[in-house]
């Protein structure tokens, strides 16, 4: 008879380092008090009506109001150093999270905006058509005269007539368009050629990349424009059957909200990474709050969505500046304060030092190398925002909003490096990520370092790289090896890798 | 010179060892290991005869460590690299010395083995605990038990006397190793490892269609625990530690829970009745107290 002496028999209790997940390591989360006033309040408010982390509402509000203001301001930061206002950012969350529905919102007035202009010059695209279509009957007409007559020089004189008519025939003017969500690179040059060289391109996927990569073109990446629309560098468009245009300041803003597993592997696709077109977004990876929603809406007030609508628009409505001849039109030039500056030159001075080889942005210096001028832009739209109804340009861009700006990039900065970590830029992060990737698809509790290099050999030819992303995983609390004692003669046995129980156990 | 031997001491006694009484340069000493009898022979130590440098070690523990004197200006690249291929010589030459020990403990214990014969069922010992021969033998009156590696070879024995009395065969090789209690070695459906042979038999006739394996002491746990779950993958492991409440720091759950934790295995401590009396510690004691016979 037994007595079931082993009837207690059950895991051990442990003292596990709390897990750091690969993907976003305990980011710090954005307080949109440092978001000023209207768009501020909008963006709470979305979040609250949505159930929505604010980091998703912030993002797509910044980048709304960045649309605006890059048609209208650019930075200033230093005698001969400009900033436009143009931004890209990326705020990412799996599926579920009701990105469609805040960026819709936080859309809606460029939307209005749109329409608003369409009816306005409605009349006149009409009028111009009816004008264009009796001009291209005209010329039509003296061809077909000049095709029937007998005599050469009339003939000639007919045809140069239609000529002339055709070469008179005037544009019709196309409908106001600000943003789009579906375009290739060449549509997209030609958008920006034909809508004032300042569009935003706003998609709550990450389609975006695939079109990008070349979805359309072979995979060839096409990224020249792109780069260039972030800079607000000049480029040549070819715009099909209509003659080429050049684009002297293309200032193109981008919001995304995709999910995070489309920024998974971005750094390997050709040229993503080592042309900078990765480096140029600002990232936001707020946790996904679903399973912990009270599911009960809060709509936005009337009163917040009207002044976020009136804002954005007034943003919309600032007049361009000329240049001195009165004629051709070029955005306002924002100013910094003094003190703004410093505050401004202090964090460049930070982030270049941090640069240094062992620093923490050794590895995204692609990113980091960037985050000045992007901090830069983001005073600029917070500006524009403070000043959405009255002339920005007007007032020096004041050190309270310098450090909102800066506030707002340091913890972009985390978010960012916690993005880029993702995408595989640090090379230990992506090695661990490798190394996660094979031991959750073969739900491996536990198994031999020999095994994993086995399994591995093809990633890393040498067992001290494999070492290395098995380090990173123990750090950050997903498995742990034991180092064997050597029990005799002969090859010790390989060290024996122990998945955190609480992971091994959800597996069975 | 005096004062080498003297820092070589102090670095062997920081790392849990008693150096020997006389230690001389260029001679591998051995000695007892750390907390082992005066007759153990698992602690090693090798002071080069220049005395700038040494190494010192315990196989029962694993313990391997280098020393070098004080120096008023930094080694050459030269002495660093002579001093890395002394340390490699002189564990190369503590190793062969242990597995030379080792096989001719093999040996001795290989002749003991089959020269004993099969444990009656009346043991004192054997009665005393409650528990079956589970092939145990007889040498010299006294209860004779192999202890295997994982490979199947005999590397040692133990020896259980009437009075309680345990002994290891001098030299012979314990760390990784076990005493097979009873089960299946080539498909088991649940290996339970325990610290004592006694105990093990009791967990065997508790458990029939378990492996059972007796790991000899807590400090073994780990290393059977380990090779087992190498063995054994996809086979639940249990370690069913002894709870030595009375004693400070309770190394046999601690040890028990080390090697569970190390080895992903399930843990199992006795469950004492609230009668239970204070001395007990392990599952053999349990069982006995449970049959009514008292320890």
């Amino acid at each position: 008879m037994t007595a079931d002496l082993l009837k207690s028999a059950a895991p051990p209790p442990e003292d596990w380092p709390e897990l750091v997940p690969l993907d976003a390591p305990n980011l710090p989360r954005l307080d949109l008090v440092h978001l000023p006033g209207w768009a501020g309040d909008y963006a709470r408010a979305i979040a609250a009506d949505t159930e929505t982390p604010p980091e998703l509402a912030a993002g797509m509000v910044l980048v709304a109001c960045a649309t605006a203001a890059a048609r209208r301001l650019r930075v200033m930061v230093k005698p001969g150093y400009f900033e436009p206002c143009n931004l890209w950012a990326v705020a990412a969350l799996p599926p579920g999270n009701r990105k469609s529905a805040v960026q819709s919102a936080a859309t809606a007035p460029l939307v209005a905006w749109e329409r608003d202009q369409a009816t306005i010059m409605e009349s006149e695209i009409k009028r111009i058509t009816s004008e264009r279509k009796t001009l291209e009957a005209r010329a039509k007409e003296k061809r077909s005269k000049a095709a029937k007559e007998k005599d050469n020089g009339k003939a000639a004189e007919l045809a140069r007539e239609a000529a002339d008519i055709e070469a008179e025939l005037p544009d019709i003017p196309m409908q106001p368009q600000i943003w789009t969500s579906d375009a290739t690179p060449e549509r997209l040059g030609a958008l920006l050629a034909e809508h004032g060289e300042c569009m935003a391109w706003l998609s709550s996927e990450g389609g975006v990349f695939d079109l990008l990569q070349g979805r359309y073109s072979n995979g060839i990446p096409n990224l020249d424009l792109v780069l260039k629309a972030h800079s607000g560098d000049a480029e040549r468009v070819d715009r099909g059957s209509r003659p080429p245009v050049f684009l002297k300041g293309p200032r193109l803003s981008i919001g995304l909200s995709p999910q995070p597993d489309v920024l998974r592997g971005l750094a390997a696709k050709p040229g993503f990474r080592g042309r900078g077109l990765l480096g140029r977004f600002l990232y936001l990876l707020p946790p996904s709050p679903l399973g912990y929603r009270a599911l009960q809406s809060n709509p936005v007030p009337e009163g917040v969505r009207d002044a976020y609508a009136a804002g954005l628009r007034a943003m919309l409505d600032w007049e361009p500046a000329t240049n001195e001849h009165g004629g051709e039109e070029r955005p306002h030039l924002l100013r910094l304060s003094d003190e703004a500056y410093a505050e401004w030159y202090a964090f460049a001075q930070a982030i270049e030092a941090q640069m240094q080889p062992g620093r923490e942005l050794e590895h995204f210096t692609d990113w980091a190398g960037k985050a000045p001028g992007a901090a830069a832009r983001l005073a600029g739209v917070l500006h524009g925002i403070k000043h959405a109804h009255g002339t920005p340009w007007e007032a020096a861009i004041t050190a309270e909003t310098m450090t909102a700006a800066l506030e707002i990039m340091a913890v972009i900065t985390r978010h960012s490096l916690a993005a880029m970590d993702m995408m595989g830029a640090d090379p230990t992060i992506a090695a661990a990520r490798l190394v996660w990737d094979w031991i959750e698809r073969g739900r491996l509790a536990r198994f031999t370092v020999r095994e994993a290099f086995n399994a591995l050999r093809g990633t890393f030819p040498r067992v001290a790289m494999l070492r290395e992303a098995l380090e990173a995983l123990e750090e950050r609390g997903y498995l742990e090896v034991n180092e064997p004692p050597r029990d005799g003669p002969g090859r010790p046995p390989s060290p024996l890798v122990r998945v955190r129980p609480e992971i091994a156990r959800a597996w069975r | 010179m005096n004062n080498a031997i003297s820092q070589f001491r102090d670095a062997m006694r920081s790392a849990g060892l008693v150096p020997p009484d006389v230690i001389e340069p260029g001679t591998l000493h051995r000695f007892p290991g750390s907390g082992k009898r005066p007759s153990n022979r698992a602690g090693w130590c090798l002071l080069f005869d220049d005395r700038r440098g040494g190494c010192f070690g315990d196989w029962s523990t694993g313990l391997s460590e280098t020393w070098q004197a004080k120096s008023d200006k930094p080694f050459s690249r030269a002495e660093r690299a002579a001093f890395a291929r002394r340390v490699e010589e002189a564990k190369r030459q503590a190793e062969v010395e242990r597995n030379a020990r080792q096989a001719d403990a093999a040996k001795r214990a290989d002749a003991i083995w089959n020269a004993a014969t099969p444990a009656p069922g009346n043991h004192p010992y054997l009665i005393r605990k409650r528990i079956q021969p589970h092939g145990a033998r007889i040498h010299k009156g006294a209860l004779t038990l192999p202890v295997m590696d994982f490979d199947g070879r005999l590397t040692s024995l133990q020896f259980l006397f009437a009075d309680g009395g345990k002994l290891l065969l001098t030299g012979g090789r314990k760390r990784g190793c076990f005493i097979p209690v009873a089960g299946d070695m080539k498909d088991p459906a649940r290996v339970i490892i325990c610290e004592g042979w006694a105990t093990g038999c009791t967990l065997a006739d508790d458990e029939p269609t378990a492996l059972v394996l007796a790991a000899i002491d807590a400090g073994n746990l780990e290393p059977v625990a380990l090779a087992a779950s190498r063995r054994w993958r996809s086979t639940e492991l249990v370690i069913a530690g002894d709870d030595d409440r009375l004693t400070a720091g309770n190394p046999g759950a601690t040890k028990a829970k080390a090697a569970a934790i190390a080895s992903g295995a399930l843990l199992a401590l006795p469950q004492w009745p609230e009668d239970a009396p204070d001395h007990l510690t392990d599952f053999n004691d349990l069982a006995v107290w449970l049959a009514g016979g008292g320890v």
